[in-house]
């Protein structure tokens, strides 16, 4: 799921930013720190959307650096246990396969494929329904409902299944 | 009793102790008499009491009694050489206190439970053996009722004995026994270090012959205190003090000052180290003796052979001798038949008993593979008691349904705690189903996982609940027995009787919130797909995962560190938190450390079993992985080189952590993290490789680095695209370089400052101030530069740069002026950046205006003194991004005068020099 969040994070600029630069130092570096990062509550923080406040900042005695407590807004990414997200498949081995939807990396056992499908290996890693009809491949689309998650500090992994009504193959019209 | 003996001679005294029993009743008599009251007690007593005996009238056997796990002395603290020498064997520490209480009043009751006397028989008993003791102990400095006075006073005033307690001594509630926990103000408990093997000897010779009074209360020993004994101990039992290590004896006394003089002189000890005090709340557990639980080895047992070939394996219990000493088992065999049929007999003479050099893979038999082997000899036979099919190889190992049968002795086994670990079974069961050619073996071979399972948890309940699923408040349960099949609950309390309370959580029971008494065999632990759990036992002990599907007893769980599909019996299951960041160790090493296997082959631990772990190493390529499977005398050291750096095929610098993707090769397009850096070679991790956890190895040439448009920026600058130096930002330099700086500058250019002007630079404009650094540190060129704050716009001026000589056409001296550009439109918002040239400095000229984009401003003849040697300097400039619309100076040229550059100017002495031998002298 997206939020919209306003968040805030300390930031310390060395002395060598000060002048009339500095504002767009922050945000520059801002951008550098956050976007892309993951943290376990917040999930993926996907953009910051701007800077609401710089706030004072204060300097680090010793060290002449300041440091900067900035409110930001950003757009963050959290998956959650029962949401459905589509996503493209990346790897496909007979455990399952590995999917992406965006930071997210996302595994679908083969225990949570339908019966249906077959494990195949002939051309490339793929699992097909014997008919040929649906595939699920490397570049495939796929929809899935998450069933679990697991949060790091720095990464959020979650598994998948497609055995369920309306889940499985994307169908590219 | 030898001092080194090891742990098994234990366990066979113990046997031997437990079949005492007739020989305790007969002595029994003895003791009523009041005759050979002492001995007897030394017999009777030896399982389950302590008791206090007199030196004075015994001779030593009796000091050290037969099966004794624990030695010690007790020391008068009154008299002058009364010692009390007591041994004490399979003492529970809750019952010691008690028993030397109770010996001390009435000196030997007979143990509870084992004789019923009526309260008149016990009273004359007990006088009779007063009247026998009084004449005993005649020559005795301290007469029993001093003694009872003495013990009553040091034991406190429980009064457990039968004469007076009527209720019996076996009656000790929880309570009593919290009384006699050790309190604040009793004496306290010394942990002494001494020579290791040493113990027994101070405690019974040196300290009780001492000859003199001492002030402690008390010293023992504990010989089961053995390295590695604390090790095994089960998660259950209490936790033991780190003191607990061969190497230690134990005092109790008051002070610690009465302890150093009792220990003083004694050749054992080791009187450098102080005595250390055991905190109070671990002094049960240093007295505490070790019970071995000597459960049964029965027929269907699951067992592991403690040493040889065999060594850890799982086997099963087929069939047990009449004395319960031996047991015939089944084991999938470790057989080299190669090796066997090579064996010559006078070979099989010289290594008599010694287990091959390399261990075997355990796999089935297979006759007709023996057979392949001309020198073996096969013999197969019908078994007369069971009617199966055996198979004789060389006339010496029997085999049946591809299993070993081996007869060895039960001490040298075992006993697996509960149902074997899910692979350790799948493994057992695989050996028959593949090598059950025999006929009968088929029958097995038929029996699916589930089945095996199935029979395998019916097996163990039958083994008197071998099957111990450990509950915990807060499990999510699932009913799999009785009427509430199926239904799903959580586990909130501990009945009686061992039930547990459970609240159900079904939607199928709604509104019933009362907590339903469930017995563990009823229930299984139960866990939703995604849950996170972690493994507690079996080969993937440790492991977290999230589980993947649950069927029946068995779950799938996708692991978080190897990213693989395990199975995994339910009941093996915790609710995990936390990811284990590492749960795979070997040694000392860890999955995913670089570890180097010989001179010129590293790799990445990929993955790690029991006792050896698969390195993916640099001397594979890229389609085919080098993976060796390694143990751990194999794993030479780790290797830790954070700063190692190579170069990727635009020969930028790539260090540990930079994201590159692989440009070259069968692994083109992915893109991954460096992770280690060795010789060249890459070892990144990449979410888009399924194998090895992500790492791959590649060389950093088939690699580029992705790190978005750092070229000339302030700060990423540091690393160069030439290689040989590397550009060190200003606040950075250390104060000492400005002195190399300045060494630099003599070096290479004619016009030269004081020390105090680099400080000057560095002081004030530390974001302009740039060096190149060789690899070794030595600074081979800078840029020294100076922001004009008086002009009417800011702007940067260069002040001096130089490269030395020998690191010229590197690509330095514009990667210096490209940072200070950075740092003065960066931090100062410069509007252009200004600089002289000597006219004759063609190279510089060169770099200026053809790479660095500086325009020809103003002529600064000969007239205006320039240079000291009175050459002319171009004024030039270069206006910086942002701010194009630079106001020229008074000389405004759109061009260079021809002059200025097509006619040599007259060269002067120094700048001759430098121009003519180096040609392209950076200067400024």
């Amino acid at each position: 799921m997206f939020y919209l969040l306003e968040l805030n994070r300390e930031l310390e600029v060395q002395p060598r930013h000060f002048g009339p630069k500095l504002a767009q130092e922050v945000e520059k570096r801002l951008r550098q720190e956050v976007e892309g990062t993951c943290s376990g509550i917040y999930g993926f923080v996907l953009a910051v959307l701007n800077l609401e406040s710089l706030g004072k900042a204060r300097i680090r005695e010793g060290a002449g650096s300041a440091v900067f407590n900035v409110t930001y807004k950003c757009i963050t990414f959290k998956p959650h246990k029962g949401e459905v997200l589509d996503v493209v498949v990346t790897t496909v081995n007979k455990m399952g396969f590995f999917a992406e939807a965006g930071p997210l990396q996302v595994f679908v056992s083969n225990h949570l494929i339908p019966e249906a499908f077959e494990f195949s290996s002939i051309h490339e890693p793929c699992y097909a329904t014997p008919d040929g009809e649906q595939r699920i491949a490397a570049a495939s689309d796929v929809r899935l409902r998450i069933v679990g998650t697991r949060i790091d500090a720095n990464e959020i992994f979650a598994v998948g299944d497609i055995k369920g009504d309306y889940l499985g193959v994307l169908q590219m019209t | 009793r030898p001092l080194a003996e090891d742990r098994e001679e234990e366990d066979v005294e113990e046997e031997e102790e437990e079949e005492e029993p007739e020989a305790e009743e007969d002595e029994e008599d003895e003791e009523e008499d009041g005759l050979g009251r002492h001995r007897s007690a030394a017999r009777k007593r030896g399982k389950a009491a302590a008791f206090i005996d007199d030196v004075a009238d015994e001779d030593d056997e009796e000091v050290i009694g037969a099966g004794s796990l624990v030695c010690s002395v007790v020391v008068d603290v009154v008299g002058g050489g009364s010692r009390f020498i007591d041994d004490i064997a399979e003492v529970d520490d809750d019952d010691e206190d008690d028993e030397l209480e109770e010996e001390g009043l009435d000196d030997l009751i007979d143990d509870a439970g084992e004789h019923v006397h009526d309260a008149a028989d016990m009273i004359a008993m007990r006088r009779q053996m007063r009247e026998a003791e009084m004449q005993a102990a005649k020559d005795e400095e301290m007469n029993p009722e001093e003694l009872q006075a003495y013990l009553k006073d040091r034991y406190g005033g429980q009064s457990h004995y039968p004469g007076t307690g009527g209720a019996g001594t076996e009656d000790f509630g929880a309570v009593a026994q919290q009384a006699l926990l050790p309190k604040p103000s009793d004496p306290k408990l010394w942990v002494v270090r001494c020579a290791e093997g040493a113990e027994r000897e101070v405690v019974c010779y040196d300290l009780a012959q001492k000859g003199r009074s001492l002030l402690i209360k008390s010293a023992f020993c504990q010989d089961h205190l053995k390295v590695g004994v604390a090790a095994v101990r089960k998660p259950a039992q209490p936790a033991i003090s780190p003191h607990m290590q061969r190497g230690y004896l134990y005092v109790e006394a008051v002070k610690e000052a009465h302890v150093a003089e009792a220990v003083r002189g004694m050749r054992a000890v080791f009187n450098s180290k102080k005595p250390r005090m055991v905190p109070l709340g671990e002094m049960t557990a240093a007295v505490a003796v070790q019970v071995t639980a000597a459960r049964g080895v029965d027929v269907g047992s699951w067992v592991r052979a403690k040493a040889g070939l065999y060594k850890g394996d799982l086997a099963q219990v087929v069939d047990l001798d009449a004395s319960g000493a031996r047991a015939t088992l089944r084991l999938v065999p470790r057989l080299d038949l190669a090796a066997l049929s090579a064996r010559r007999p006078e070979d099989a003479r010289a290594n008599f008993g010694r287990a091959p050099r390399v261990r075997p893979a355990a796999k089935a038999f297979s006759p007709d593979e023996a057979r392949q082997y001309k020198t073996l000899d096969v013999l197969t036979q019908r078994d007369r008691t069971t009617g199966q099919l055996v198979h004789v190889l060389n006339g010496s190992q029997r085999f049946s349904e591809g299993y070993l049968i081996k007869s060895v002795a039960v001490k040298g086994l075992a006993l697996e705690d509960g149902l074997p670990p899910l692979d350790d079974l799948q493994r057992f069961q695989a050996a028959a189903q593949g090598g059950g050619g025999g006929g009968a073996g088929d029958r097995a071979g038929a029996a699916d996982l589930a089945g095996l399972v199935q029979s395998l948890t019916t097996e163990g309940e039958g083994q008197g609940g071998a099957a111990p699923t450990r509950f915990a408040k807060g499990d999510l349960v699932l009913v799999v027995q009785g009427d509430l099949a199926g239904i799903r609950g959580r586990v909130e309390a501990f009945g009686e009787d061992g039930l547990l309370m459970v609240a159900p959580t079904d939607s199928k029971l709604p509104g019933f919130t009362e907590l339903i008494g469930l017995h563990p065999r009823e229930i299984q632990k139960h866990f939703e797909s995604g849950s996170h759990v972690k493994v507690e036992h079996g080969q993937h002990m440790g492991e977290t995962g999230m589980v993947v599907t649950v069927t029946g007893p068995i779950a799938t769980i996708f692991t978080d560190v190897s990213r693989q599909e395990i199975r995994v019996f339910v009941k093996d299951l915790v609710q995990a938190v936390a990811v284990t960041s590492s749960v795979d160790t070997i040694g000392g090493y860890e999955l995913h450390d670089l570890v180097a296997l010989d001179a010129t082959t590293v790799g990445v631990i990929v993955g790690v079993e029991r006792d050896a772990c698969r390195v993916l190493t640099n001397q594979g390529r890229p389609e085919k992985p080098d993976v060796r499977v390694a143990l751990l005398p194999d794993l030479k050291r780790k290797l830790n080189n954070r700063k190692a750096g190579a170069q990727d095929g635009a020969r930028n610098e790539v260090a540990v952590g930079d994201i590159v993707e692989v440009v070259d090769g069968p692994l083109r397009g992915k893109n991954g993290t460096v992770r280690y850096v060795v010789r060249g070679f890459l070892f990144l991790q990449s979410r888009q490789i399924p194998d090895h956890g992500g790492y791959v190895c590649v060389q950093a040439r088939h690699c580029r680095l992705l790190r978005g448009d750092l070229a000339g920026r302030v700060g990423e600058l540091v690393g160069t695209d030439g290689g040989d130096g590397i550009v060190k930002l200003g606040p950075e330099i250390k104060i000492w370089e400005l002195a190399h700086m300045q060494r630099c500058n003599l070096m290479c250019l004619p016009e030269n400052y004081q020390l105090k002007y680099y400080f000057y630079h560095a002081l004030s404009w530390p974001q302009l101030l740039y060096v190149a650094e060789d690899y070794d540190g030595t600074i081979v060129g800078y840029v020294l530069a100076k922001i004009e704050e008086e002009a009417s716009e800011t702007h940067g001026h260069i002040t001096s740069l130089a490269v030395a000589r020998s690191h010229r056409k590197l690509g330095l001296a514009t990667k210096l002026m490209t940072a200070a550009h950075a740092g003065m439109e960066d931090t100062f918002a410069a509007h252009y950046a200004s600089l002289h040239v000597r006219a004759s400095n063609r190279g510089a000229l060169h770099l200026y205006m053809d790479t660095l984009g500086y325009e020809y401003v103003a002529l600064c003849d000969r007239e205006a003194q320039y240079y000291a040697d009175g050459e002319d300097a171009f004024d030039m400039r270069k206006p910086l991004a942002g701010f194009k619309n630079v106001k020229r100076g008074k000389g405004k040229a759109e061009t260079l005068p021809i002059g200025a550059l097509g006619e040599p100017m007259p060269r002067t002495s120094s700048d001759a020099v430098l121009s003519a031998e180096a040609g392209k002298s950076v200067t400024a």
